[in-house]
């Protein structure tokens, strides 16, 4: 892999005396799609402010292509794009001028560039209209356009599928496959929606309470997280057959309910299970094989999932 | 400084697509024509007013006042004479007396109808005729006894009014302004009261009569002799300076302080530059001011007025409304560092604050110049050391409204400061505005209640402001002591000021500068 463009050394933010992001450290390369996971609260959006220079670095560093922020700002942030939280435009001025005045404040973008920029978004038939009349996912797609107007070497994205329709978030995805896969632009994407994620994602870090417990690519994520497959056996006795089981499965019972249990084990060893059930008199009303998700690992890392959206 | 530009373009933008600039433009400019408007109306009605003043119905009316007066003393004398007749000797002397004094009265009052002359008015004509009867008042005493009784001294007094008597009568004879003045020359050289310093003064005063109205014309045009009292107003601040007492305070009288005499050497000096350049003329009546001036200045005042409410509203709400917004994050995203953000909100401020400032003068000017003539504007006169100088009236107007932009860029930076700080775009205009208006009475409160007293009260702000009244002073033209008037005792000198504002500048500036610098933007 070639060298990192965006680089986060052991940051850490305070709000007050409380330590909102406590020692993170990341690295993004050039042509990925890296995933910011976290629960609501972790940290996600204080980091990515802290790149974008909205909030001062308390502790640690960031080097955007190779250049610290803290020695030179303005070249640094010159090759980084992003969307904070929902995008915020003037909304008495149109679409157009606020492209205009944003692509001022960089180098070497051209009216064409702009044009090109819309059309890719798709808001050339409303882009001379006042921002106030934009939809939310409107609003979403002109601020896609403006954080990849001056062709930044570090796209930021925080939820930006929010009030998006399922059409538009697949637009959207396949916008930022290409300007990571085929432009080599490194895309830095933040989110809770982890079924998203999984669908875009090359490589995961997962945030929890201002940690990060992990980077990992995103399927050998999900295969550490769970050995990947289980079977689920209906029945309405589940404790029961937990505890038969666990004299000749011990390590294999995942989970169990009132109305299942579930099972972590080979294909071939279903019939004998099944058997052993059957014979202890706790009746089975059928069979599923499951797969794990990325939610499930998420779950399974941060250790519960009550705060997960 | 590229960075820079564009982020001045910006926010130009951003300003001109703002409401509130073109609401505050449009009543400025609507006020300003509405000001004028109103100043011109007033000066109609008093023109009209004047012209029924002056009119020949007003010169009967004068006419038949003296002939209603001479007919009085002649009814009065004839009563007189019948209650003498009835009286007895003791009592008949004084009737006889004043049986005199209305002769003299009489004979007064017959020779100015003859002449036509208006007894009561300021004109030089009346007032021989007024010392004229005086004279032969004090020749009464003299009647009766004869001249071989009376010692040197009274034949001297005697001889001495006869001969003023006859100057007076000749000078209204010949209507001769100059004879007049060389006369009241005359009887100060001979005035015995008088130190020579005091005498020079009067002399220059006559000088000044003459050089200014050689044939008396202004003097006897009206009842009212503007001239008269100018110079008598220049007199004062003469005699002011030469017994170096303070004859300006109200009832009490101190020695003039060195600054005082000062002000009052540049007061003496316009009051003579303008005297000579005929500007009493045209300040000739009841309200002692040139209302193209009350126009102007209002104007003025009321555009300043505007344009701090613009500024304030601006400023106030420059970087609190786009936190609120969140279109802040356009502008933190951008490769700008943060000061540079700041200084270009500030300086595109007070770029929409220079060119309402622009607009002003412009409107202002056209409306003056419409309505009053646009060669009409008053210059605006002033001394350096005791000499005058002139500032051509489109210059001083400018450069009034230069100094009214000083004041507008204080309240602009801690509005500016306020919005940086409580990132609240109510409490930013609504606290500016509340000091704005309440500033001064704060400050009347301050200076009355002596809490601060003495060499303090020139630390309170508002005493720092209204640089533009306190440089270019209200000019009364009619009242002689004009430099003096309206200077407020407690205001420190201008150049204190400006240190001070620009001391003040720049804390407020750093303070805003440094919180943005700052602070994160959550």
């Amino acid at each position: 892999m070639s060298e990192a463009v965006l680089e986060v050394k052991n940051l850490v933010k305070y709000f007050g005396k409380r330590k909102i992001i406590d020692n993170v450290s990341f690295e993004v390369f050039p042509g990925e799609i890296f995933g910011f996971l976290g629960p609501n609260g972790a940290g996600k959006t204080t980091t990515i402010k802290m790149i974008m220079g909205f909030l001062a670095v308390d502790e640690g560093e960031i080097m955007i292509n190779g250049i610290n922020i803290r020695s030179d700002y303005e070249s640094a942030m010159s090759s980084i794009g992003g969307i904070v939280e929902n995008p915020e435009m003037y909304k008495d001025l149109s679409g157009q001028l606020n492209l205009e005045m944003y692509a001022r404040l960089h180098d070497g973008v051209t009216p064409e560039r702009i044009k090109e920029v819309v059309e890719l978004v798709g808001m050339q038939n409303r882009i001379k209209d006042k921002v106030k009349k934009y939809s939310l996912g409107m609003k979403q797609r002109i601020g896609v356009a403006q954080s990849i107007l001056h062709k930044p070497k570090v796209l930021i994205l925080d939820e930006p599928t929010n009030g998006l329709d399922p059409s538009g978030i697949k637009e959207l995805r396949d916008i930022f496959k290409k300007l990571a896969h085929e432009e080599g632009v490194a895309v830095f994407v933040s989110s809770h929606l982890l079924s998203e994620m999984q669908l875009m994602c090359d490589r995961v870090g997962i945030i929890h309470n201002g940690k990060l417990l992990g980077v990992k690519p995103i399927k050998k994520l999900m295969d550490e997280a769970t050995g990947g497959v289980f079977y689920r056996f209906m029945t309405k006795q589940a404790q029961q057959a937990a505890e038969i089981l666990k004299v000749d499965y011990p390590e294999k019972v995942r989970n169990f309910t009132a109305d299942y249990i579930e099972l972590e084990i080979e294909e071939q060893e279903v019939p004998e299970v099944n058997r052993k059930l059957a014979l202890a008199g706790i009746p089975i009303f059928g069979v599923n094989k499951l797969e794990s998700s990325l939610e499930d690992a998420f779950i399974s890392i941060t250790g519960g999932g009550n705060s997960i959206a | 400084m590229r960075k820079f530009k564009a982020l001045y373009i910006n926010e130009m933008i951003k300003i001109s697509r703002k409401l509130v600039v073109i609401i505050v433009m449009g009543v400025m400019v609507l006020g300003l024509f509405g000001y004028g408007g109103i100043i011109k109306l007033t000066e109609l009605a008093q023109k009209r007013y004047d012209q029924v003043d002056m009119s020949g119905s007003e010169q009967d009316w004068r006419k038949d006042e003296m002939r209603n007066m001479l007919d009085n003393f002649k009814s009065e004398k004839a009563n007189l004479q019948d209650e003498m007749d009835k009286a007895d000797e003791e009592m008949k002397k004084q009737y006889e007396f004043q049986i005199k004094s209305l002769d003299v009265q009489i004979e007064i009052y017959e020779y100015a109808v003859e002449k036509d002359i208006y007894l009561y008015s300021g004109g030089y004509t009346a007032v021989s005729l007024r010392n004229m009867m005086d004279l032969k008042f004090s020749l009464i005493n003299y009647e009766g006894i004869p001249v071989e009784e009376m010692n040197d001294i009274q034949r001297a007094e005697k001889k001495r009014t006869e001969d003023e008597i006859s100057k007076y009568e000749e000078i209204i004879e010949k209507s001769d302004y100059r004879m007049y003045i060389d006369f009241q020359n005359e009887i100060i050289d001979s005035d015995t009261s008088m130190t020579e310093e005091e005498k020079q003064i009067m002399r220059e005063s006559n000088d000044l009569r003459v050089k200014i109205d050689p044939t008396g014309e202004i003097s006897a045009s009206s009842d009212y002799d503007p001239l008269s009292s100018y110079i008598t107003g220049i007199e004062n601040i003469k005699k002011s300076l030469l017994h170096n007492i303070d004859y300006t305070g109200y009832g009490s009288i101190k020695p003039l302080t060195p600054s005082g005499r000062q002000e009052l050497e540049n007061s003496l000096a316009v009051q003579i530059y303008k005297l000579e350049k005929g500007d009493f003329e045209r300040s000739n009546n009841y309200m002692q001011v040139e209302l193209s001036d009350v126009a102007m200045t209002g104007m003025l005042g009321f555009g300043t007025f505007m344009m701090i409410c613009m500024v304030l509203i601006l400023a106030g709400g420059a970087i609190s409304q786009e936190i609120s917004t969140g279109s802040i994050k356009s502008l933190i995203i951008s490769p700008v560092k943060r000061y540079k953000i700041f200084f270009a909100k500030l300086t595109s401020i007070i770029t929409a604050g220079v060119a309402t400032a622009v607009v002003l003068y412009i409107v202002s000017i056209l409306v003056h110049g419409i309505l009053f003539g646009f060669a009409n504007g008053s210059d605006y006169i002033y001394a350096i050391n005791g000499k005058a100088h002139e500032l051509s009236f489109y210059i001083y107007r400018m450069a009034y409204i230069g100094l009214e932009f000083v004041d507008v860029l204080v309240y602009l930076v801690f509005a500016y400061m306020l919005s940086i700080i409580t990132r609240n775009t109510a409490v930013s205009v609504g606290v500016s505005i509340a000091i704005y208006f309440g500033g001064n009475l704060v400050n009347l409160f301050l200076s009355a209640t002596e809490i601060f007293s003495g060499e303090w009260l020139k630390f309170i702000p508002f005493n720092n402001m209204s640089l533009a009244d306190r440089i270019f002073k209200v000019q009364m033209n009619n009242i002689g002591i004009s430099g003096l008037f309206g200077l407020n005792l407690n205001a420190p000198s201008s150049m204190f000021s400006v240190v001070y504002l620009v001391v003040m500048l720049i804390c407020f500036g750093y303070i805003a500068l440094d919180s943005f610098n700052r602070r994160d933007i959550k």
